[in-house]
């Protein structure tokens, strides 16, 4: 405990020197946490997506205008259709676009994209699902809000007197992007849950819902087939829900999209991650090193003064741990403040982003400890000997 | 007796073709309360003695018992702990850390042992008074003269009241006065009983001691006793 003492004082009197390593620790924790963020939230959406798959669920998205004249179909009157085992229902009305805020698109959207939760049946549905067919690289801040973050999360999104007016346990969210770049937000469900909302921040203005389009009514339905239907009869009833009724998406199909998407988000991300990572140890142990070096004739005072190689070992990584503990210290709040830039999202850090950013602090630190240590070892002798 | 030492050799680049003689066959008895300097020319083996002799480096042949303790069988960390207790340094560069405070300087050794911490604190300010450094506890050392430097340096050296005080050329970097104060400071401290062996190439500084050894091509090739 003792040789913190001297541990400490070199680090402050280091601490200038030490700048250029807690700059790379930090953008690099930063940009590692960013990179690997989209990768988690996008294999999570899989996972969800899995589960409906495997459940052999589709998804019937309605979207209606006053113009288009498909008519919206009951839980009810969906159910009678031969072939449809279950209906869960995520009905999404005008009455809750009331309030939504606006948002600049750099283009028009063309993708509809439809988060959702609910408690009404447990055993199918675990947390925040997202859809979305084909979703662009260009509208990326608004796919991952939706992908990466768990119902809360969304409902932080939205500016809390929005909820406020409405009435009950919300757990179906969609999210339209329109062609002419329009954008609404619905929810749906029963309960009681302005005590929550309450509790939430307003976040900054992002979501534009135009009076003129004040019309958009959209019902979303997840549909369970009979399990006694062929693949046959099971395509023949997607056309016929396609034609008559709206839009039939296959989790199975959004699936394996999703698991390719992922799979080359992988190969993509993870070669540059460790390279960050590869450059960050490098840069971090090179400074280090320096310092090390630089403090060689402290460490031969030392050992003039009766301290042990280990101990002089012992106070270098001292000063590594201070330098990683500090960086770690400041690399939370800027990830929090990188990521309500970047991601658009309210600051939010993850088990999974704190894990990350041990493991990169861990590796350096280790790293680093070693570099100083083999230094010592080999140099130390010299200082006030002459061996 | 404080320091037995017979036969020590040492050499350096022994595995080459040139190999360098340092010490060859030193005999050095220095009893208990002694002032003795060590003297020689430049490359005469004074500071490989003295390494040897405070720990800092290992003879290749040869005998050593401080304080009746044979150092040759002693492993580094008991090593360690005698630089620590019973032996002080004075460097000719003063060996401080220039950014530390003045008792930040002294406290080093400090570091190293388990005394208590507020004892050695009082006993730093109480040697930095008597060295008239009572108004620079917290000045860093870099803005201290030589001589304040030095007596820093000497301070340290005490702190934990060591039986033996070796100080190498520790008047090299001062002017003629500020030599003669630090040696009459070293004169002082040998006589409350601290054993004292300073190696020096200065003939006058040697005076202050009671007696001279000196040293040519790493052997003991004279010893004076002085008034």
């Amino acid at each position: 405990m003792r040789l913190l003492i001297p541990a400490l004082k070199l680090f402050i009197k280091n601490i200038k020197t030490y700048i250029l390593s807690f700059l790379l620790l930090i953008a690099c924790t930063v940009l590692i946490n960013g990179k690997l963020s989209e990768l988690f939230a996008k294999t999570r959406y899989t996972d969800d997506i899995r589960h409906f798959s495997e459940k052999d669920a589709y998804l019937l998205s309605q979207f209606l205008s006053i113009e288009s004249g498909i008519p919206s179909l009951s839980d009810d009157e969906l159910s009678d259709i031969k072939g449809i085992n279950k209906v869960m229902s995520c009905n999404c009305s005008r009455t809750t676009l009331n309030g939504l805020m606006q948002m600049d698109f750099p283009e028009k959207a063309k993708e509809v994209y439809v988060a959702y939760t609910t408690n009404g049946y447990t055993d199918e549905v675990k947390i925040p699902l997202l859809i979305g067919r084909h979703p662009k690289q260009r509208y990326d801040g608004v796919y991952e809000i939706l992908v990466s973050q768990s119902l809360s999360k969304i409902l932080q999104l939205n500016n809390e007197y929005v909820f406020n007016e409405v009435e009950g346990q919300y757990n179906v969210f969609v999210v339209g992007i329109l062609a002419e770049g329009n954008v609404f937000l619905s929810l749906s469900g029963s309960g009681n849950a302005s005590s929550y909302f309450k509790e939430i921040t307003s976040a900054p203005p992002w979501i534009i819902i135009p009076k003129e389009h004040s019309y958009i009514k959209s019902y979303i339905k997840i549909v369970f087939f009979d399990e006694s239907l062929n693949p046959l009869e099971k395509d023949d009833l997607i056309v016929r829900l396609n034609t008559d009724y709206g839009y039939t998406y296959s989790f199975r199909s959004v699936y394996s999209e999703l698991l390719e998407s992922v799979k080359r988000d992988i190969a993509d991300k993870l070669p540059s991650c460790a390279l960050l990572l590869l450059i960050c140890i490098t840069c971090v142990t090179g400074c280090v090193s320096l310092n090390t070096l630089n403090d060689m004739k402290i460490y031969g005072i030392f050992r003039l003064c009766g301290a042990t190689k280990r101990k002089c070992v012992t106070v270098a990584s001292l000063i590594n741990l201070f330098l990683i503990l500090s960086s770690l210290l400041f690399s939370v709040p800027i990830f929090n403040m990188y990521a309500s830039v970047a991601y658009r999202q309210p600051p939010y850090i993850s088990w999974r982003n704190y894990a990350i950013t041990i493991l990169i602090y861990t590796a350096s630190f280790i790293v680093s400890a070693v570099i100083p240590r083999t230094i010592l070892n080999k140099t130390i002798f010299n200082l006030y000997s002459e061996t | 007796m404080l320091i037995e030492m017979t036969g020590i050799y040492k050499t350096y680049l022994s595995n080459t073709d040139n190999p360098v003689y340092a010490l060859r066959g030193i005999d050095l008895f220095v009893k208990k309360g002694e002032i003795i300097a060590i003297s020689g020319k430049s490359g005469s083996g004074k500071s490989t003695l003295l390494h040897i002799l405070g720990c800092l480096d290992n003879a290749d042949c040869g005998k050593y018992f401080f304080d009746n303790c044979d150092i040759n069988n002693l492993p580094e960390r008991k090593k360690a702990n005698l630089r620590n207790k019973e032996i002080g340094y004075v460097m000719q560069d003063f060996a401080l850390i220039p950014d530390f405070s003045v008792m930040d300087n002294v406290m080093i050794p400090s570091y190293f042992n388990k005394e208590n911490m507020k004892k050695m604190t009082e006993k730093a300010e109480r040697i930095l008074t008597d060295f008239e450094l009572s108004g620079y506890f917290n000045s860093p050392v870099n803005r201290l003269s030589g001589g304040q430097k030095q007596r820093v340096a000497i301070a340290r050296a005490l702190l934990l009241e060591p039986k033996l005080l070796l100080a190498d050329e520790p008047t090299g970097a001062l002017d003629e006065e500020t030599g003669k104060s630090i040696m009459n400071l070293f004169k002082e401290i040998n006589k409350e009983g601290t054993t004292v062996i300073v190696v020096t190439h200065d003939a006058n500084v040697a005076s202050y001691c009671q007696r001279t050894i000196r040293l040519h091509d790493g052997e003991i090739v004279g010893e004076e006793q002085n008034q």
